[in-house]
């Protein structure tokens, strides 16, 4: 229960309309009784500013798709939603870069390049995915294998601190070597450092042809490979792999898109029919496998995002299909998504499930985060797995940037 | 400005102005073979001229360190091939130890022996006959061989790089006109050199044949003498000048097109000889051409015979750096059918020879050699072929230390060899 | 200060430790001389616990440290501020791994960017970041500056080709970031450390993205009346939605410069601007690329459009392009290279202005540039012993760059800001935004001991420049 006296004080310094009181929504086991709504940049400051002399937290929140992935929130928090910041606000055709603000939604966003013959490169599921939001969680769909990773796209971003102060760091320029590149580290870092008001993207020009194609197989021998060799195609744009797993049975269903020049992608289609089996489908059939990625786990399931070298995806997939229920693969971005279901609400076998995500995890050389998981299996763990070496330097980070710990409380890695 | 009658004082302006040319970009660094080896920004041509710069501005004394990298330097020149602004690091390197010199900043075994060899024994012809004629016997009876576990470490080392002496009737000098056969296309000159007329009279003989194969007829001046390249390069500007005279006259006497030089060393050398004694050298210089290049400008005659060989040419740093000559020996070998010429990763670097460096930087010689040597035995030719005889002496006992199968030998004498015996 | 040395000296041996006179003279700047500070000794590691024990040491004699590797920076990254310790990554130098099948190289910094993609060529990849440098520079200077080159354009600049790095922490911890799939749990610690201009500590292992070598490339050369022309080209270019490999603007006094050089391509030399256009990818693409951006420069009046038929003509087009830097570099010496950003529309007119300074500064500039990515590289040939001249050099210098501030556009692109630019930081950036970045800064260096007096403006400059940026003096980095 947030203090009355709180909520007046914040609401003062926002506008009333700005807050909103409503019934709790749980958050990883907290309840949020308020929404902050400030309308622009120098609103998002104040709020930080109230929040912390009220001695409160926040949670930004954009589109509200990945507000599950966290480990559970250490003190009270009110929401901070970014709708409010909203509109692409510059658009240089010529220059193939755009500026929006942090809560624009990106088929929002999309629709305004769009004409121009540009896309805006993100490819997070969700329809509601907000600009911002992609940003904060480095949020990837398939389409990231041709079109880049959130890091790789943002140029430019403002920031509002925890201290209330407001920054920008990058610019709106496509190269750019102008003191230390903050946009890196506040990409991926789930709010925990700062919200972001607005951001400086680079755009990709639209492709002359797409061309989709599905094929199946009911073994998982070679999936993989296919796999790869489909994502290495010069005009494969996404390839997702989505394995069912019944018993000792499995049921498996490629998605390609490529995309570029129509030669090109001609050539490509014609391989990808020859060696992948495929056939042509139709346009939504990669969106379709997103879409599993996006889906929350079951009541009873937990989600694991692995990431692991392209030579050991085979491997990989091999030892989780032992044990998942579905897996959904990005093989060109090295990703696998895994679900896992448990029989109850046991400790033991989460642990069991945990363990077996690290070894997975370093069977394929990469590292592991628990995507979705219920409130209780997340009690006591770091859902973030364990970030090593780096954990000292991250809560160094935290503490400089939020000494306060006002933001995204207890939820990032190593739990700061 | 003639640098044997320099003053230090001019030569230190020359260094200064030269020093300018240099943009400090670094493009230098990782063709230098010395900085390869060591990774020290001293011991580059950026730092080189940094300090030389240093030096002539007054910013720091010519110190010991000064003196140590004018010599650590094999003057290999690859800096001048890579340098975008035209440094040319050669020349202030030779001005530079010029002045290492005066100030006696040099001492020891190495510094004595040389100086002797070079002032009392290279430009004298009957001298280096006679020493020569020693080596020879010694062989011969091979007392060498006996007396190897005896000698002091570096006379066992000079040993290894000494090539088998012909015996004394292949170290005949050459006849003074050799005539051109089938259609006569010109008449040029040709220098043997000093060593090189002792130890690689087969690669001048070769020359002579594959010259007049061609159809030019061949004047080989009685009186031409050493080049004085390595004089310039140790610091004596004046015994090099004193011999770049002779040989002016030598060849001025000569009426000849072009002076084919087979040694890239002296072929470098002869062509900066302007820079050394002025306006007098300015027609020889011009007309110096490697032998490669020149028969590659005239057209070759296609060879009757066949070579059957992998091959891997190795550059010369004084004819790739030095007179920027690449493709021409190439060129020519690929001309000889049944040859397959071979590329190997490390053409362009030095190989460690560099006059007498591999004597008095043994060390440091024989890592460079290694680079090299270890690029070779990759590539597993059966002939490395060089254009240089000091590169010749070092590649072979590099090869023989290395085990490698392959011989070592001048581009010409392949290109000899696939014209096949005189008819 | 000679027990510093000793302790220096047992760590790497005597041959690994310079520290006399004359040896330290030539590393007191990297290829920008108009910066220059002694260091009190050089060292040369040949492993991470060489570097640890190094850094470990200069922390007991209180003496700060700066990593420094071929010392080609253009932005005085390398110079060793303070009577800084050289830490010398040149004989660290080893391909540790290269990966063909999952495309990724792990090396060691003082390898030398070429020969990594020498090294990845039988494998038929490629290491894509190309600093003008590359046949000198390593990828630990490339690590530290974030380095592109002409090909950034499509390939991105060294940041998005670095999937994780050993890194030696000024306390002398040595912490593993990132990870060879690319991905990373936590902060993107990699992202951050790539363009931190060695001031977070010393990179002693990097594992980088290899790319497959595109399967054809085309170069075309377009000949322009004027700059404005090859820049509305370049404009119409990027609009089409074609992303070439590299789109480079060579301007009327570059062309002049090279013609009478040894570098001479065979440009006109009545042509205001020539044009680079590098295509490459898959080989059914290329043809009607070729066309297209043929259309698109007759369109905007191109005089000419080549297009290279074999190798041996790529290598003449790129040849002007190439050889701008040295002959610039014959006709004064020294040469002031200058980067700055500008959004690519903008290029014309800024373009216009950037010479319009140099003429009223009377300095002999002349421009070639990456103009798909908007970065201009203003070549000054200058003589610095002409005190007035290089005080010309210096204030045109920075107004060129609040040109291109005005513009929309920042003060570097692929150089770094170093010793160089320092005190312009505040025309772009908030005394709130440095305070970000000196929060990153202190996490990694607390006390401001490694690479000293970079990236972050003096107090002086500040309140005599910019009354926004004032209160930013470098020490102490803890607040």
């Amino acid at each position: 229960m947030i203090p009355r006296e709180a909520v007046q004080r914040i609401a003062a310094a926002l506008g009333e309309e700005a807050v909103e009181e409503h019934p709790a929504r749980e958050l990883d086991g907290l309840a949020v009784a308020a929404t902050l709504r400030p309308a622009d940049g120098e609103a998002v400051a104040r709020a930080l500013e109230a929040v912390g002399a009220c001695g409160l937290a926040a949670v930004v929140k954009g589109g509200g798709n990945r507000l599950g992935i966290g480990n559970l929130p250490n003190r009270e928090a009110l929401f901070l939603a970014t709708e409010r910041l909203s509109g692409v606000d510059e658009f240089e055709p010529a220059e193939g870069v755009c500026h929006a603000r942090a809560g624009t939604r990106l088929a929002a966003a999309d629709a305004i390049v769009r004409p121009h013959g540009w896309e805006i490169p993100f490819d997070a599921p969700g329809e509601t995915a907000t600009v911002g939001g992609v940003i904060a969680a480095a949020a990837v769909g398939p389409r990231a294998h041709g079109h880049g990773r959130p890091r790789d796209l943002v140029l430019g971003l403002e920031v509002a601190l925890a201290s209330g102060q407001r920054t920008h760091c990058g610019g709106r320029v496509v190269k750019n070597v102008t003191g230390y590149d903050l946009n890196k580290l506040y990409t991926g870092s789930f709010g925990s450092l700062g919200v972001i008001e607005g951001a400086w993207l680079r755009l990709r020009p639209l492709p002359e042809r797409t061309a989709v194609f599905e094929a199946s197989a009911s073994r998982l021998e070679g999936v993989g490979a296919r796999g790869l060799a489909a994502a290495r195609r010069a005009t494969a744009r996404a390839v997702a792999i989505a394995v069912s797993v019944r018993g000792a049975e499995c049921d498996v269903r490629f998605a390609i898109e490529l995309a570029g020049d129509a030669p090109s992608v001609e050539r490509d289609a014609a391989w990808i029919e020859e060696h992948c089996d495929a056939r042509a489908a139709e346009a939504g059939a990669v969106d379709r496998m997103r879409a599993l990625q996006g889906r929350d786990a079951e009541a009873f399931g937990l989600r694991f995002r692995i990431d692991a070298l392209s030579s050991r995806l085979e491997p990989v997939l091999a030892q989780l299909c032992g044990r998942c229920t579905s897996v959904l693969v990005y093989p060109g971005l090295g990703l696998l998504f895994a679900d896992l279901r448990l029989d109850r609400a046991d400790a033991g076998q989460v642990d069991s499930a945990f363990r077996f995500a690290a070894r997975s995890a370093r069977a394929g050389g990469g590292s592991f985060v628990c995507e979705s998981a219920p409130a209780w299996a997340k009690q006591g763990r770091d859902v973030f797995g364990a970030a090593a070496s780096a954990l000292p330097l991250i809560e160094s980070l935290k503490q400089r940037f939020d000494p306060g710990r006002i933001l995204n409380p207890g939820r990032f890695a190593g739990g700061i | 400005m003639d640098p044997a009658r320099q003053s230090s004082t001019e030569r230190w302006r020359e260094i200064l102005e030269r020093s300018l040319d240099c943009v400090h970009c670094g493009l230098c660094l990782p063709t230098c073979p010395t900085y390869r080896e060591t990774g020290r920004e001293i011991s580059s041509p950026r730092g080189r001229i940094y300090l030389l710069r240093g030096v002539a501005e007054g910013r720091i004394p010519l110190a010991a360190a000064v003196a140590e990298e004018a010599y650590l330097c094999l003057g290999c020149r690859a800096c001048e091939t890579a340098c975008p602004s035209g440094v040319r690091f050669g020349s202030m390197l030779e001005l530079s130890r010029a002045e290492v010199e005066v100030a006696q900043l040099r001492s020891g075994w190495a510094r004595r022996l040389e100086g002797w060899a070079l002032r009392s024994l290279v430009p004298h012809r009957r001298r280096l006959r006679l020493l020569f004629d020693l080596l020879a016997a010694v062989q011969r009876l091979r007392l060498d061989r006996l007396a190897r576990p005896l000698l002091p470490r570096r006379l066992r080392e000079l040993h290894a790089l000494l090539p088998p002496i012909p015996p004394k009737r292949d170290r005949r000098p050459p006849p003074e006109i050799v005539p051109a056969r089938g259609e006569r296309r010109g008449r040029v000159g040709l220098l043997t050199g000093c060593i090189a007329a002792e130890a690689f009279g087969h690669v001048n003989r070769a020359t002579l044949r594959v010259l007049a194969r061609n159809g030019f007829e061949v004047v080989v001046p009685r009186d031409q003498g050493c080049c004085g390249a390595l004089h310039a390069h140790g610091g004596d500007p004046e015994t090099a000048s004193e011999l770049a005279r002779r040989n002016v006259a030598a060849f001025g006497r000569a009426d000849v097109e072009a002076i084919v030089v087979n040694s890239a060393g002296c072929g470098a050398a002869m062509r900066e000889a302007n820079a050394w004694i002025g306006s007098e050298a300015e027609a020889f210089a011009a007309k110096v051409r490697d032998v490669s290049e020149f028969l590659d400008a005239a057209g070759l005659q296609p060879p009757g015979g066949r070579f059957e060989a992998r091959v891997c040419y190795d550059d010369p740093c004084h004819l790739v750096h030095g007179q920027g000559v690449a493709e021409a020996p190439r060129n020519l070998l690929r001309q000889i059918p049944g040859l397959k010429l071979e590329p190997h990763d490390d053409p362009a670097g030095c190989c460690g020879a560099a006059g007498i460096y591999n004597l008095t930087h043994r060390e440091m010689s024989n890592a460079v050699l290694d680079r090299k040597l270890r690029a070779l035995a990759a590539a597993d030719p059966d002939v490395i072929a060089t254009g240089n005889p000091g590169c010749l002496m070092q590649l072979r006992a590099g090869a023989a230390r290395f085990k490698l199968r392959a011989r070592v030998v001048h581009p010409i004498e392949l290109l000899d060899a696939a014209y096949g015996p005189d008819a | 200060m000679s027990g510093l040395i000793e302790a220096l000296a047992s760590v790497v041996g005597q041959d690994g430790c310079l520290s006399r006179p004359e040896e330290l003279l030539v590393y007191e700047c990297d290829a920008l001389t108009l910066h220059a500070a002694k260091p009190t000794a050089v060292v040369f590691p040949r492993s991470t616990d060489d570097v640890v024990r190094i850094v470990e040491a200069c922390r007991r004699f209180g003496t700060p440290f700066v990593p420094r590797g071929a010392g080609t920076g253009l932005s005085g990254g390398a110079t060793a501020n303070e009577g800084a310790v050289v830490v010398e990554c040149s004989r660290m130098n080893r391909i540790l791994e290269l990966n063909a099948e999952d495309r990724y190289a792990v090396v060691e910094p003082g390898v030398v960017n070429a020969d990594l993609s020498k090294a990845a060529l039988p494998s038929g990849l490629f290491y894509a970041p190309d600093p003008s440098s590359q046949l000198a520079c390593t990828i630990g200077g490339n690590v530290a500056e974030n380095s592109g080159g002409p090909h950034t354009l499509k390939y991105g600049a060294t940041t998005n080709h670095v999937l994780a790095l050993e890194l030696v922490l000024p306390s002398g911890a040595v912490v593993q970031l990132g990870s060879a799939t690319g991905w990373t749990v936590g902060y993107d610690w990699v992202g951050a450390v790539v363009g931190s201009e060695g001031t977070l500590g010393i990179v002693t292992q990097a594992t980088l993205r290899l790319e497959p070598i595109p399967e054809g490339v085309e170069t075309l050369l377009g000949i322009f009346a004027d700059v404005v022309a090859a820049c509305r080209t370049v404009s119409g270019i990027i609009q089409s939605g074609l992303v070439p490999a590299a789109l480079e603007v060579i301007d009327r006094r570059t062309i002049a410069a090279v013609e009478a050089s040894v570098y001479a391509a065979g440009l006109p030399l009545d042509a205001g601007a020539v044009l680079i256009v590098e295509l490459d990818g898959p080989a059914p693409a290329l043809p009607a690329q070729v066309e297209r951006v043929r259309g698109i420069a007759a369109r905007e009046g191109a005089t000419r459009v080549e297009v290279a038929r074999d190798d041996a003509e790529r290598q003449r087009f790129w040849r002007a392009r190439k050889g701008a830097f040295g002959a610039m570099g014959r006709m004064a010496p020294d040469l002031y290279v200058h980067d700055a950003v500008v959004p690519r529309a903008r290029l014309p007119e800024v373009i216009e202005k950037v010479c319009a300074i140099g003429d009223r500064y009377g300095l002999k500039l002349s421009n070639v540039f990456h103009a798909g990515d908007g970065n201009l590289h203003p070549n000054i040939s200058f003589d610095r012993r002409d005190s007035d001249e290089l005080e010309r050099v210096i204030a045109a210098g920075a107004e060129i760059l609040e040109t291109c501030v005005e513009a929309g556009g920042v003060i570097s692109g692929e150089h770094g800001i170093g010793s160089e630019k320092r005190d312009y930081m505040g025309l772009l950036f908030s005394e709130a935004d440095l305070d970000a970045m000196k929060r990153l800064r202190t996490v990694f260096d607390p006390d401001g001991v490694c690479n000293p007096g970079k990236i972050f403006p003096t107090t002086r400059f500040c309140v005599e420049s910019n009354p926004r940026a004032r209160g930013y003096d470098r020490v102490p980095l803890e607040s």
